[in-house]
């Protein structure tokens, strides 16, 4: 799951003019488009992020022994070469997604 | 029936007052493709369609072609004219590198990326009849004429009003007349159908079109958008 931001011009009915907009993705969801200039807001609830992040993780959880099942039939070399830098680097990941996800529900 | 050669001016040029090149609505993505790439797809696509303009901002003509052109049309060729200051500029940009061979000129705003096909079908169709013609939908809304005080002078009648979109479709040699004719003094015209209407004798008609055929411009077109293209998805025929 990734989130990224991207910047696009729209005109905003709350300052009436064109303006630089704060978009956020989801993945390729776009989840809230943010004008600039006003704050004004268009698109999901940034409250409802962490909760949608739960659900998700959860169905990560549940698939993951079959993703490393299949990781495993296309290189195993690879997969074992890779497995503790990932164990050892995954709770930073965990965390810094989480860290992200907050930040913008604080924003 | 002649076979009409039909060329489209697809304007993508965006907005010259407050350009960032990676902040250009055209380039924004949704379902992780480009709405130009939309726009570009719904031609492309259509049989009546012999070639395609892109006018586009010049300092966005890398971008472009890596993002869009390369990425989703690699084995299409389209011709490149750069954008004006103003709308009627780029068009005329457009017009001057429409191909000899041009029977019928469409032209078209990259920021509508939900045209469809037969709204161009349409179009094309009417010009085997009449010389010029616009997309446009009956006004659902109440409009009013204004004095310079905002009081209200004029209502006029609702079922006369039509709210007018792209592509708007026009006879090569009408378009081309009309655009020469005004282009030194065409300021305040705000579509190429009041080129026509104002510079020549021939009267524009409208033929009906979608309410899909929105205009990207305020963010909730952006989630309207998607909803209509998971709908399209959903129930594609």
């Amino acid at each position: 799951m990734k989130i990224s931001k991207v910047d696009v011009i729209l005109f905003c009915t709350q300052c009436n003019e064109d303006t630089d907009h704060e978009v956020i993705y989801f993945d390729s969801e776009i989840e809230s488009l943010t004008c600039i200039e006003c704050g004004k807001t268009t698109g999901l609830n940034h409250s409802e992020l962490l909760s949608q992040y739960k659900h998700d993780w959860l169905t990560r959880i549940i698939s993951k022994p079959h993703r490393m099942t299949e990781e495993m039939r296309k290189n195993l070399y690879d997969f074992i070469k890779n497995l503790p830098a990932r164990m050892i680097t995954k709770p930073k990941r965990v965390y810094n997604e989480v860290e992200d996800i907050k930040k913008i529900e604080k924003d | 029936m002649i076979k009409k050669h039909v060329s489209v001016i697809i304007l993508a040029a965006g907005q010259g007052k407050r350009m960032m090149a990676k902040s250009n609505k055209q380039f924004f993505k949704i379902e992780d493709k480009p709405i130009l790439a939309y726009t570009i797809q719904c031609f492309l696509e259509h049989a009546y369609i012999d070639d395609i303009i892109l006018v586009i901002n010049q300092n966005e003509e890398e971008i472009v072609k890596n993002e869009v052109l390369n990425k989703y049309f690699k084995k299409n060729n389209f011709k490149i004219a750069y954008g004006g200051k103003e709308r009627y500029n780029s068009v005329y940009n457009g017009l001057k590198v429409l191909d000899e061979n041009t029977d019928y000129v469409l032209i078209h705003d990259g920021a509508r990326p939900l045209v469809n096909k037969e709204e161009i079908s349409i179009v094309v169709d009417t010009l085997r009849e009449r010389k010029a013609c616009v997309v446009g939908v009956p006004v659902k809304n109440t409009y009013k004429l204004i004095n310079e005080f905002k009081e209200i002078e004029y209502t006029p009648p609702r079922e006369k009003l039509y709210s007018v979109m792209t592509p708007q479709a026009f006879h090569r040699d009408l378009i081309v007349k009309a655009y020469q004719i005004g282009i030194d003094e065409c300021a305040h015209v705000t579509d190429d159908a009041m080129m026509v209407e104002l510079f020549t004798d021939e009267k524009v008609l409208i033929v009906d079109g979608s309410y899909e055929n929105i205009k990207i411009t305020i963010p909730d077109d952006i989630l309207t958008m998607k909803r209509i293209i998971e709908g399209r998805t959903r129930y594609k025929k």
